[in-house]
């Protein structure tokens, strides 16, 4: 027995069938996933925003009446300055903000959205009105020698 | 962002804002009714470059990064500074990202809304839109 008539017999056609039926089943399932994973990856980029959010929600009760949280260690401008200026010396001037703060952020520096703004408010941070930013070499050198002293 | 209840809203304060201060009494009451209060958490992301211009909003309180895709950037902290102008100029999508930096408040205006008060009340959309421009102008250096 050869040719079609053994492919017959063996059931082959339907076999080919079912092959194909399972690979086209797994593309299109693997096609679905890529063409959504774009929204993963803006969960995972927004998570702490997210987790921050959920949590907001979980005690919105109790967070109408809480007091302001302790952030007396975030407000240490030194040290919101030393690790920023780092990440600067490292981008080069003039920087892109969101840029920075991203840096920041897959560094693991804490707040790293409100120590830019802090920065930008203290004057160490500036525009250079072209849409990026400059360090304010000035400022930071008196800000470290005040610390020495 | 959350929605904040009217007892926390200062009325009389928020009419002082520069971009209501020249509105008649009646305009006033117009604008007010579709003003929401709300407020936001820092690296909150409250608008996206090229989704539908949903919200525009006028600042209260706290510090908000203004960035395009090329990585420049404005900040925005004056009570009053507006955000989002495209609810109401064409194609009525937002032209770049805003993050929340800090804390914040917020008024919020359902762009939709926001865009029928401006064509349907001809004296009132030209002093909010003129308003509007004046913002542009002084944005336009990131332009």
């Amino acid at each position: 027995m050869n040719g079609l008539e053994a492919i017959v017999y063996h059931n082959g056609f339907s076999m080919a069938a079912v092959g194909i039926s399972i690979v086209f089943t797994a593309l299109v399932a693997l096609s679905i996933i890529i063409a959504q994973l774009h929204k993963l990856l803006l969960v995972w980029d927004n998570r702490k925003a997210l987790i921050q959010k959920l949590r907001g929600k979980r005690n919105a009760s109790e967070a109408a009446k809480a007091p302001e949280p302790d952030v007396s260690d975030f407000h240490n401008i030194h040290e919101e300055a030393r690790q920023f200026n780092i990440l600067i010396q490292v981008m080069g001037e003039p920087f892109s903000l969101p840029e920075l703060i991203y840096l920041a952020e897959t560094r693991g520096i804490r707040h790293p959205h409100a120590t830019a703004a802090h920065l930008i408010t203290k004057g160490l941070v500036f525009p250079d009105n072209k849409g990026f930013f400059l360090w304010n070499h000035e400022v930071y050198n008196q800000l470290v020698k005040g610390s020495r002293h | 962002m959350r929605q904040l209840n009217a007892q926390e809203t200062d009325i009389n304060e928020i009419k002082e804002l520069g971009f209501f201060r020249d509105l008649l009494p009646e305009e006033w009451a117009e604008v007010y009714a579709l003003l929401n209060h709300v407020s936001t958490i820092e690296g909150e992301e409250l608008i996206r470059e090229g989704d539908h211009a949903h919200t525009f909003f006028i600042i209260l309180r706290g510090h908000f990064m203004i960035h395009y895709r090329d990585g420049r950037a404005l900040t925005l902290n004056q009570r009053g500074d507006i955000i989002g102008w495209s609810t109401v100029i064409s194609p009525f999508q937002y032209t770049a990202n805003v993050t929340s930096l800090t804390e914040g408040e917020l008024l919020a205006i359902p762009g939709d809304r926001f865009l029928e008060l401006v064509q349907g009340h001809a004296a009132l959309g030209e002093k909010l839109v003129k308003k509007i421009n004046e913002t542009l102008y002084h944005r336009q250096s990131l332009d």
